[in-house]
C-alpha cells in the first residue's frame, strides 16, 4: 500500500468552526433524495468504478438551492464549454473559509445570469426532467485543492440503519479466501477486499463514513471518508492516509482495505463500518493460518 | 520684398512641398480588395443523391442532421439525429439507445463502423477524440481507431478547455491552468492569480503549444498570455479587463500565434501576444469561428450573437473590410480558406473569397 502522510490541520479547523459556530451548509436538494454520497463507487457501461468526489441526487425536477451564502464565480448551463468539452451544466459558488460549492446536472436557462451572489436557500435552478440526468453537489477547499465530503458540512439526515458489510475476502495472487466460509489458509501476504456500503435514502449503495480494520484487536487501518484530491492526474483519498484511488477501488466495485501478512496461528480480523450518524456495523472473522 | 515676407513665403512653400512629398512618395499602398463569390449551394431534401466516392470528405452537422460532403458540393451521406453529433472531417461519434443503456460507436466519414467507443461523453477537439468520464474531472484520450490511450484526472471541475498538437490544458473553477502532454503526463500547473476570486473562464492554446491565452479571475478579470519557456509556462503579457464574466468566455489564439481574439461586452478584443496591440473590433459575438490568412494578414470570422450570424472580414489588427449577414437558420460554418462552407438542416453552400 502506497502511503502519503500529511497533517491536515486545515480540515480540522473547518470542522472545529463548523461545530462551535454552527457554520454549516444546507442541503441543496432534500436529503431524502440522495442517491449516492461522497466515496460511493459509481460505474457506467463505459468506465470502471470510480470514487465519487461529491453527492448525487435522484433525477427529477427538484429545486436546486444554494447551500450557503456566497458569490457566484462560474455558471454554465449549456451542454458543453467552448471547444466542445461536455458538461451537464455547472454552477460554482465561492463561500467563506476558501470553500467552493459546485452544482451540476440542472436544467438549462433556469438562472438569472445577471446575479453575482446568492443567499443560503436561493433557488439556483431545477433538476432535469429525465430518468438519466441527476443533480450532483460538491464541496471543494480552494486552499488545499481538495474535495471535502459534503456530509461533514451538512446537517445530519435521519438514518438509524448501520452500513452493510456484504463480503470480505483475502486475495493472494489468484487465490481467493472468502472469510465468511473459509477458515484455513496458508501464511503469507494477502489483500483484504471488502464489499461494504451504506444504503442511501433512495435505496442505493452509497459509501460509509469510516471503515476500521483491526487484526487481533489492534487497529491496523482507519479509512475516514473525509476528502479526496488529485496529484499529477491521479486521485488520492482520505486525509490521514493519502491513498491512491487505484489501490483502493477494485474493478469489481469492491474496496481494498490494505495488504496484511498472516503468520502461522490463529488470527481475528474485525471490520468496523460507520455512517455519518455513527450507526455501526462490526463484523469479525476468525482464520487459522497453517 | 521684405525679409519677413520672404520668410512667410518660404514657410508656405515648404509646407506645400512636404505635403506633396507625403501624398506622392510616402502614400500607403491600397489594400487588396476581397469579394465573396458563391460557388455552389445544395438543397437537402428527399431527392438528394449521394456520391460515396469522394476524394475529400468534409464533416457537417446541425442540431438535427449530420453527414459528409465534398468540396464541390457532392453529398457522401446524410442522416437525421435527435441532437448535434460530435464529428471531425475523418470520423464521427454516434450515440444510440439500446435495451442495455446506450452504445457509442466511432464511424468513418464513409459511414462505416470503426469501433465501439468505451466513452461516457466523447467529443472532438482539433480533430482528436476525447471523453469526459467519472465526475466530469477525468479526461480520456483516444486514437483514430477508437482505442483509449490514457486518462487524466484534473484536480477540480473544469470551466474551460483547450488542446493543441502537443499540449492539452484544462482551466479549473479554482483558478488554475493544468497542462497535460499527448501521452497523458502532467506537464505544468499555473495559477494566474491577480484577482479577488480565481477562476479560468476562457482558454486557448496555440497550434504549436508555445502560447496559452486565458481569461482569468473575477474582480478584476484578466487576459493573460503565457509563453512556453525551458521548463514551464510564464506570463508574457496581460491586461485587466473592465468586465468580469462569470460564464464561459471564448478566446482564440490565431494561427499566426501573434494575436488573440476574445469576447468582450463591447465587441471582440484583439490582443497581441507581446501586449503591444490592444484593439476592439465592433463585432458583437457570443460565439465566433475564425480563420486567418497569415500571408495577407486578413482574418475571416463568423460571429453569432443571439439568433443572428454574420460573416466579417478584417485586416489585423482591427480594420473591417466587409461584413455580410448570414441567413438566420445558418447553423454550420467551416472555414477552409479561401472558402467557407455554411449550412442549415436544409442546405449547404460554399462561398469563396476572391481577390479583385
Amino acid at each position: 500500500m502506497r502511503l502519503y502522510t500529511r497533517k491536515y490541520w486545515l480540515l480540522a479547523v473547518i470542522l472545529f468552526v463548523a461545530v462551535i459556530f454552527g457554520f454549516a451548509f444546507n442541503w441543496p436538494v432534500s436529503d431524502q433524495r440522495m442517491n449516492l454520497g461522497f466515496g460511493s463507487l459509481k460505474d457506467s457501461n463505459f468506465t470502471s468504478a470510480f470514487f465519487m468526489h461529491g453527492m448525487e441526487f435522484a433525477p427529477g425536477q427538484e429545486a436546486l438551492k444554494a447551500a450557503d451564502e456566497g458569490e457566484i464565480i462560474f455558471y454554465a448551463d449549456k451542454n458543453s464549454l467552448y471547444q466542445s468539452y461536455p458538461i451537464t451544466s455547472l454552477f460554482a459558488v465561492s463561500h467563506k473559509s476558501d470553500l467552493l460549492t459546485l452544482y451540476t446536472g440542472f436544467e438549462n436557462n433556469a438562472f438569472s445570469t445577471y446575479l453575482t451572489s446568492v443567499k443560503s436557500g436561493d433557488v439556483l435552478g431545477y433538476g432535469i426532467n429525465s430518468e438519466v440526468n441527476s443533480i450532483n453537489f460538491y464541496c471543494y477547499d480552494i486552499k488545499e485543492r481538495r474535495y471535502i465530503n459534503p456530509t461533514i458540512l451538512l446537517p445530519q439526515s435521519l438514518d438509524d440503519k448501520p452500513p452493510i458489510i456484504r463480503s470480505a475476502t483475502l486475495i493472494q495472487d489468484s487465490a481467493e479466501i472468502i472469510l465468511e466460509t473459509q477458515k484455513a489458509m496458508r501464511q503469507g501476504q494477502y489483500d483484504l477486499i471488502v464489499d461494504c456500503y451504506d444504503m442511501s435514502p433512495m435505496g442505493l449503495q452509497s459509501a460509509p463514513a469510516k471503515i476500521q480494520v483491526l487484526i487481533d484487536g489492534v487497529e491496523v487501518n482507519n479509512f475516514v471518508y473525509d476528502a479526496s484530491w488529485v496529484k499529477a492526474g491521479h486521485n488520492f483519498l482520505f486525509s490521514e492516509i493519502g491513498l491512491d484511488e487505484s489501490l483502493y477501488v477494485t474493478k469489481a466495485r469492491r474496496i481494498r482495505l490494505g495488504t496484511y501478512t498472516f503468520l502461522r496461528g490463529r488470527s481475528v480480523i474485525t471490520i468496523v463500518a460507520l455512517d455519518t450518524n455513527n450507526n455501526k456495523r462490526e463484523q469479525t472473522y476468525s482464520i487459522i493460518v497453517q | 520684398m521684405t525679409s519677413k515676407r520672404w520668410k512667410r513665403l518660404w514657410s508656405i512653400l515648404s509646407i506645400i512641398f512636404v505635403n506633396l512629398l507625403y501624398f506622392f512618395i510616402f502614400v500607403p499602398r491600397l489594400g487588396i480588395e476581397l469579394a465573396v463569390s458563391p460557388r455552389w449551394k445544395t438543397n437537402i431534401n428527399a431527392e438528394t443523391t449521394y456520391n460515396t466516392n469522394l476524394t475529400k470528405y468534409i464533416g457537417y452537422a446541425t442540431s438535427n442532421r449530420y453527414g459528409y460532403f465534398g468540396p464541390n458540393g457532392d453529398i457522401a451521406f446524410l442522416a437525421d439525429a435527435p441532437n448535434k453529433i460530435q464529428f471531425s472531417d475523418n470520423s464521427y461519434i454516434l450515440k444510440e439507445s439500446t435495451p442495455d443503456g446506450s452504445s457509442v460507436t466511432l464511424k468513418s466519414a464513409k459511414n462505416t463502423a470503426i469501433a465501439v467507443l468505451q466513452a461516457s461523453s466523447p467529443f472532438y477537439n482539433k480533430g482528436k477524440i476525447f471523453s469526459v468520464d467519472a465526475d466530469g474531472t477525468c479526461l480520456s484520450a483516444y486514437n483514430d481507431l477508437g482505442n483509449k490511450l490514457w486518462s487524466y484526472i484534473f484536480p477540480c471541475h473544469l470551466s474551460s478547455f483547450a488542446s493543441s498538437n502537443n499540449i492539452i490544458a484544462g482551466g479549473t473553477v479554482d483558478g488554475w491552468i493544468e497542462g497535460v502532454d499527448i501521452t497523458g503526463q502532467h506537464v505544468f500547473s499555473f495559477a494566474p492569480g491577480g484577482s479577488r476570486l480565481p477562476v479560468i473562464v476562457g482558454l486557448d492554446i496555440s497550434k504549436s503549444g508555445d502560447y496559452i491565452a486565458a481569461i482569468s479571475g473575477i474582480d478584476k478579470q484578466r487576459l493573460v498570455v503565457l509563453n512556453k519557456g525551458n521548463n514551464n509556462y510564464r506570463v508574457v503579457s496581460h491586461c485587466y479587463l473592465e468586465n468580469s464574466y462569470r460564464e464561459p468566455v471564448q478566446i482564440v489564439i490565431l494561427d499566426d500565434e501573434k494575436h488573440v481574439l476574445y469576447r468582450r461586452p463591447d465587441g471582440l478584443g484583439l490582443w497581441s501576444v507581446d501586449g503591444k496591440i490592444n484593439e476592439v473590433l465592433p463585432i458583437k459575438a457570443e460565439t465566433f469561428t475564425v480563420a486567418l490568412n497569415a500571408e495577407r494578414n486578413i482574418a475571416f470570422l463568423v460571429a453569432k450573437y443571439r439568433n443572428k450570424q454574420e460573416l466579417v472580414v478584417f485586416r489585423i489588427p482591427a480594420t473591417i473590410l466587409g461584413r455580410i449577414a448570414l441567413p438566420d437558420n445558418t447553423e454550420y460554418f467551416n472555414f477552409e480558406l479561401p472558402s467557407v462552407y455554411i449550412g442549415s438542416s436544409d442546405w449547404i453552400a460554399a462561398l469563396d473569397f476572391v481577390e479583385k
